[in-house]
């Protein structure tokens, strides 16, 4: 696999399951929920978007179910599981130290 | 098992993926269209947005596969480095494997060979080969199988048995083959035209035998070379066929070779070359006739029964013809043996299954048998072992099991780490066991079985055998050492995580431990008794009276007539070979006679002696040996009463030597010097001119027989007897070249002391001790380690408790008393285990012991001290680091 997404691929996870701990949502509206948020700042491509739920959907992060949308359609909706879950907290915590460090590092050499 | 999904129900993942982008997709051209677009136009521009739909799908199964082959990878890779950090259990579960794998690999595949397959023959299902019990007035040739029957016989059922598909026989002798100048002794089978036909065997190069080489005249003889024999003496040579060979002194025309792994119809035993039965009196000069004789029973009958007949539909119809066929004979019988007429009417037809060959008389199969029984205790013991260890590590591990729970692992993902573990553990010993089975295939084999089998046996570990091998271990072992995974779930982690030694849950599996050990000390038990039996077996023969004096005694065998003499000449040729040897300093006495003691025939006589009853017509039978007048000097007998041949006697035979049994069964003890016999079916009278005392004459495990000796030079076959005065080893090479310089062109058989040809009569003892010796060793071994293993991990799991009691005042002794005690319980169980269920288990040995009870108290303690001794030391071991304990730091102890 290419670098650029390599580096993109712990992020994205991050994304992902942090906006379908908000309750069961399908892969489409993930992608609109993660370019509304950002306020258009992240567009997440579906070839980075599948490939990402699947490999999570595996590695027992997520599990999917089959269920009506509000417009009476079939889509297929995930939700983070337990595992997802702490899986998702230890990333929060890792993403807050190492942003929290990269923050005082520019704050602190902007100052000087 | 959801991530067995992908792999079952691709087509069903894969649609539902089509949906599930098919549904990002409408969204997105709805969205576009809700923003002002039109549909086309919409249509385009999330086409555009979604590139392409195939390739998106490409990486998303992509990353599926990815997380399968990365989680196995890891799994491997995490069993990897676990085994690595403890390379001794690696060591020892990888050897324990290959051991226990290997020996039962290489004993089953010479089992299969021997027993279990079939000939290489067309549908071996549906031959038979005849046999029938009861009285047979007339010869015999092969009277121990009862298998033999007539040629006139053979006739009828080959043309008048409506069961069979084709009916063909045969009678196996020994003969000569010389070519370019060389001449060596072959087996050979003297066979019927459609011999090759009935069985189904095809021809390697050439032709086989026809029913049209059986009307052949003398002089226009053909042979069958068999593939082996081929191979070996003419190296494979396409050339042999077409070319003469002459064959017990008469030239043959090789005119093909029999197919590749055809031996023959005896199991473990290789025919080199057959022949049509018209050569018969080329191969059986003592009796030439006899093709015509309807009471001499010499052939074996192997028959092919039509298709869709059940064996004992067959038997049922080939009984009706048997009977009619014995109702005409019965017309007929021989003078004397009127009075056998019912008894001979009564007789029936047995059809034996032939697929598998004619069980022969020779002892490889119950051998093989019992050495694959003691092969699978010792797989039992691996198994056991292999078990025993894992189980002791998955404890030793709980702490490591419970901390990955904890850090949510998961049930499976343990399981799967276990799983891992076996299977690297599973390949590795596997490819050491078969590289072990392939590299001591030959030497090991060679070791397990006189030498004639060897060479038709492959040696190629048969990989069923080993797969299955590899599974049962596998399965016991994976079985015990995944339990306590499972169990772990029902324990409270933080209990596990919590107790300070990490193996609060061991108590249960200590005592499933102790029992395995339990019984592996059981089954060293059982082998250990059974070695033991066969050493006292193996001194017993060796000190059997053999009734013959064996130091210094040299036999070797020549038949003049396989060269074509007549047997006036060949007694003559005989007689100079005696007076030759004779002549050699160093020798005292020569004789010669129609018996060998290291092999040949015998007749057995129907005798009478006056004063004498016997319980059934016809039932007085005694062996008669013909020998040279210095037969009793030269073998050495020990004459009890009356004098030894003279030269004299030998003008015309009317004396005779008998022996103890014979004295005790038909003179009733008493002093038989000077009384007359008749012996029955030579037509002699003799007088009895001196008694000896009985010797062996098959192997030392002879029951007493009546036997009697006459003054008589026999004419073909003989075994020459030499008595010496210096070491025999010596004069070997000087009477080889007497007795070829006498008898030019005449092989010499089996020259050499008669002293090495007992003991290696007694090499298939001495092979089960050798055997029951080493696999009990093995055992042995394999058991102190399991006691070890739990030994050490007690003491491990106690070395809190241990320190505790040192701390207040126990001293070195009392915690080696402690830990012992443990030890001699468990070896204390095994052995009370063992010994008794040992006696059932040599009960099946029980028929090759020679004077040993299987309680022999001997054997029973010399088994139960060498198990103790070594499984005592071996648990010594950890007791003695128990008592180096420092109880400072095992208070402090985590």
């Amino acid at each position: 696999m290419p670098s650029k997404s390599d580096l993109l691929q712990g992020t994205l996870d991050l994304l992902i399951l942090k906006i379908a701990g908000l309750g069961p949502i399908h892969g489409y509206a993930i992608a609109q929920r993660i370019r509304q948020v950002s306020r258009e700042a992240l567009h997440v491509q579906q070839g980075s978007l599948y490939p990402a739920l699947y490999r999570l959907e595996e590695r027992g992060y997520l599990q999917s179910q089959w269920r009506e949308t509000e417009q009476g359609r079939m889509a297929k909706f995930y939700t983070v599981t337990k595992k997802g879950a702490r899986q998702l907290a230890a990333e929060c915590a890792e993403w807050e130290r190492v942003s929290g460090g990269i923050a005082l590092i520019l704050e602190e050499v902007g100052q000087s | 098992m959801k991530w067995l999904r992908p792999l079952f129900r691709r087509s069903a993942v894969e649609r539902e993926m089509d949906a599930e982008l098919r549904f990002h997709f409408d969204q997105l051209v709805e969205s576009l269209m809700a923003a002002g677009w039109t549909r086309p136009q919409a249509l385009r521009r999330a086409r555009m947005e979604f590139g392409g739909i195939e390739q998106v799908k490409d990486e998303a199964r992509e990353a599926r596969m990815a997380a399968h082959a990365e989680r196995i990878a890891r799994g491997l890779r995490m069993a990897w480095r676990s085994l690595a950090r403890s390379p001794g259990f690696t060591a020892v579960a990888v050897a324990t494997l290959a051991l226990g794998i290997g020996a039962n690999t290489l004993i089953f595949s010479a089992l299969d060979q021997a027993i279990l397959r079939n000939l290489p023959v067309r549908d071996p299902g549906r031959l038979v080969v005849f046999r029938s019990l009861g009285t047979n007035p007339g010869m015999d040739r092969n009277s121990g199988r009862k298998m033999s029957f007539s040629y006139p016989k053979y006739l009828d059922f080959r043309d008048r048995a409506d069961v069979f598909e084709g009916v063909a026989a045969r009678y196996t002798t020994d003969g000569s083959l010389m070519y370019n100048g060389a001449t060596e002794m072959i087996n050979v089978e003297l066979v019927t035209g459609n011999y090759f036909d009935v069985l189904g065997v095809k021809a390697a190069a050439g032709r086989l035998l026809a029913p049209d080489d059986e009307r052949q005249p003398m002089h226009d003889a053909v042979a069958v070379l068999s593939y082996s024999y081929w191979q070996r003496r003419f190296g494979g040579e396409r050339a042999m066929v077409g070319q003469k060979v002459a064959i017990n002194g008469m030239a043959m025309t090789v005119i093909g070779v029999s197919a590749k792994g055809f031996h023959g119809l005896d199991r473990g035993q290789s025919e080199d070359v057959r022949v049509p039965m018209t050569m018969k009196s080329l191969f059986t000069p003592t009796w030439p006739a006899g093709r015509n004789r309807r009471f001499w029973a010499w052939l074996n009958i192997i028959a092919r029964m039509k298709p869709g007949l059940s064996r004992e539909q067959a038997e049922a119809g080939a009984n009706v013809l048997y009977h009619q066929i014995l109702e005409d004979e019965a017309k007929n019988l021989p003078k004397g043996a009127e009075d056998l007429r019912d008894e001979f009417l009564k007789r029936h037809l047995d059809l034996l299954p032939a697929g598998g060959g004619i069980s022969s008389t020779d002892n490889t199969r119950p051998f093989l048998i019992e050495l694959s029984a003691m092969a699978g205790i010792v797989l039992l013991i691996a198994c056991v072992n292999l078990a025993s260890l894992l189980m002791a590590r998955t404890a030793a591990r709980q702490r490591e099991m419970a901390i990955r729970m904890a850090l949510g692992a998961g049930r499976l993902g343990v399981v799967r780490l276990l799983l891992a573990e076996n299977l690297l553990v599973a390949t590795a010993g596997g490819a050491v066991a078969l590289l072990l089975a392939a590299m001591l295939g030959k030497p090991a084999m060679a070791l397990l079985l006189s030498g004639d089998a060897t060479a038709i046996y492959s040696t190629t570990p048969d990989l069923r055998i080993l797969t299955f091998a590899l599974c049962a271990t596998l399965l016991t072992a994976a079985g015990i050492s995944l339990a306590p995974a499972f169990e772990a779930r029902r324990t409270q982690l933080a209990d596990i995580l919590r107790s300070e030694t990490g193996a609060s849950a061991g108590r249960g599996q200590v005592r499933l431990r102790k029992a395995l050990v339990v019984a592996q000390v059981a089954f060293c038990v059982w082998l250990l008794i059974t070695a033991g039996l066969f050493a006292r077996t193996l001194a017993n023969l060796r000190a059997v009276d053999l009734g013959f004096e064996k130091r210094n005694l040299v036999t070797f065998g020549i038949d003049p007539t396989i060269i074509g003499l007549k047997p006036a000449d060949s007694i003559a040729v005989c007689r100079r070979v005696e007076s030759a040897v004779a002549a050699i300093p160093g020798v005292k006495s020569v004789s010669f006679s129609n018996f060998g003691v290291s092999g040949g025939g015998m007749n057995i006589q129907q005798i009478k002696v006056p004063g004498y009853v016997p319980p059934h017509p016809g039932d007085a039978m005694a062996r008669e040996l013909s020998v040279t007048p210095d037969h009793v000097r030269a073998l050495g007998l020990h004459l009890l009463a009356g004098r030894e041949f003279a030269e004299s006697d030998l003008a015309r035979v009317r004396t005779a030597i008998v022996n103890e049994s014979f004295v005790k069964e038909f003179f009733h003890g008493e002093n038989p010097v000077g009384r007359t016999m008749l012996d029955d079916g030579g037509g002699l009278e003799l007088e009895v001119i001196g008694v000896v005392r009985d010797q062996i004459f098959w192997s030392q495990r002879d029951e007493d027989s009546p036997a009697f000796y006459i003054p008589n030079e026999s004419p073909a076959a003989v075994s020459f007897y030499v008595r010496t005065s210096l070491a025999p080893e010596n004069l070997l090479a000087t009477i080889r070249k007497v007795v070829e310089r006498e008898a030019a062109g005449i092989p010499v058989m089996k020259l050499g002391t008669v002293e090495e040809d007992l003991d290696l009569r007694l090499s298939t003892e001495k092979q089960m001790m050798r055997l029951a010796g080493l696999f009990g060793l093995l055992a042995t071994l394999l058991a102190a380690i399991g006691l070890y293993g739990v030994i050490a991990y007690t003491v491990a799991r106690r070395t809190r408790e241990i320190g505790v009691r040192m701390a207040l005042g126990a001293g070195q002794a009392d915690v080696l008393r402690m830990i012992l005690r443990d030890v001699a319980i468990v070896i204390a169980a095994g052995l009370l285990l063992g010994l008794p269920t040992g006696f059932g288990m040599v009960h099946f040995v029980r028929a090759q012991l020679y004077n040993v009870k299987p309680a022999d108290p001997w054997v029973l303690s010399g088994a139960a001290v060498a198990i103790g001794v070594v499984t005592l030391f071996a648990g010594l071991l950890p007791a003695r680091k128990a008592t180096r304990i420092d109880p400072a730091t095992a208070l402090r102890w985590d």
